[in-house]
């Protein structure tokens, strides 16, 4: 595998293997949507973010929603949550709008940082949505079904195939399950871990975000 | 965890750089690194190849990258809570009051 040209960053095959990964993930069916509608709402992310300038229809609930969540997230509230479900979607399909959100997200900061192109959004692979649910989720603290207490790394647990591939590529870009909670260790990378920190925080602080 | 992983590495590290303009974290290369993550954050295209430009001059293309890829997976992150409604775990209210921010009431 070759890694997109950049002539300041470090080529990284591990991850451009993981974004390879994630993005055919993204291409085909989920739990609620189909392949086709998963990359409609990537392209909608895309524009809503001024990434992108064309856009595939898609139906408005699920675009609006698919542009506050990227550009807005902090903004959500319970109330988007029960509107979807009043427009007859499944609070489910939102976990899902909001991994597939964060996911491409993810992926064009990616691109972004290194200063290369984004990648080509690929072909949506046919098959209708199947859903796979967590086994015991239900809503417990946040505003949406987890399995068990909603926190960070569990807040997509109703769809765990939505949770692995966020998790997936989230592991290969910051830090393996062996390090994340270990702040005296040192996991090898480029960045120590408090530069890594900073620029976690500081991510996190742009985005209003408390996590 | 920034002061966390500072603490158990006895490293200095001024957290209210995090949400300060102008104030140096202590953390090597620092300055670059936010810089860089402020560009890619509110896409800014035009300081983004300045601050990559600079990250990379200090600290070397693999801190480049290793910096895209820890802000792109919390540009995901920060989503997805925030878009779910996880709330905020009291033990960081205190931290939030040495940054000068506030939890929002509906994600206490």
């Amino acid at each position: 595998m070759t890694a997109p040209s950049s002539a300041l960053a470090a080529p990284d095959l591990e991850a451009e293997a993981g974004v390879a990964t994630a993005l055919d993930a993204l291409a085909g069916p989920g739990s609620y949507f189909t392949g086709s509608e998963r990359m409609a709402i990537a392209a909608h992310v895309r524009a809503a973010r001024g990434l992108a300038s064309e856009t595939p229809a898609l139906a408005p609930t699920i675009a609006t929603n698919a542009a506050r969540i990227a550009t807005e997230a902090i903004s959500v509230r319970p109330e988007h949550i029960a509107a979807w479900e009043a427009d007859g979607y499944d609070v489910l399909a939102y976990v899902e709008l909001v991994a597939v959100v964060a996911l491409i997200t993810s992926i064009d900061s990616y691109r972004v940082g290194l200063g290369v192109e984004l990648d080509a959004l690929p072909a949506p692979r046919p098959g209708e949505p199947l859903p796979t649910i967590g086994e015991g989720a239900v809503k417990s603290n946040a505003w949406v079904p987890t399995v068990g207490i909603a926190l960070a790394p569990t807040a997509l647990s109703a769809l765990p195939k939505e949770k692995g591939y966020k998790d997936a590529i989230s592991k290969i870009w910051y830090l393996t399950d062996e390090f994340v909670h270990k702040y005296g260790v040192e996991p090898g990378r480029e960045l120590t871990r408090p530069q890594m920190e900073l620029v976690a925080s500081r991510t996190s602080w742009l985005n209003e975000c408390f996590f | 965890m920034l002061r966390e992983s500072s603490n158990q590495q006895n490293l200095p590290v001024d957290i209210t750089a995090v949400t300060g303009e102008m104030i140096d974290p202590l953390v090597p290369h620092g300055r670059e690194l936010m810089a860089f993550v402020d560009a890619v954050v509110m896409l800014d295209f035009e300081e983004l190849s300045i601050a990559r430009q600079a990250l990379h001059d200090a600290a070397g293309p693999g801190a480049v990258t290793r910096a895209a890829a820890v802000c792109a997976g919390f540009e995901g992150t920060n989503r997805v809570v925030d878009a779910v409604g996880v709330p905020v775990n009291k033990r960081y209210y205190d931290i939030g009051d040495e940054l000068g921010v506030t939890v929002p009431d509906h994600l206490r």
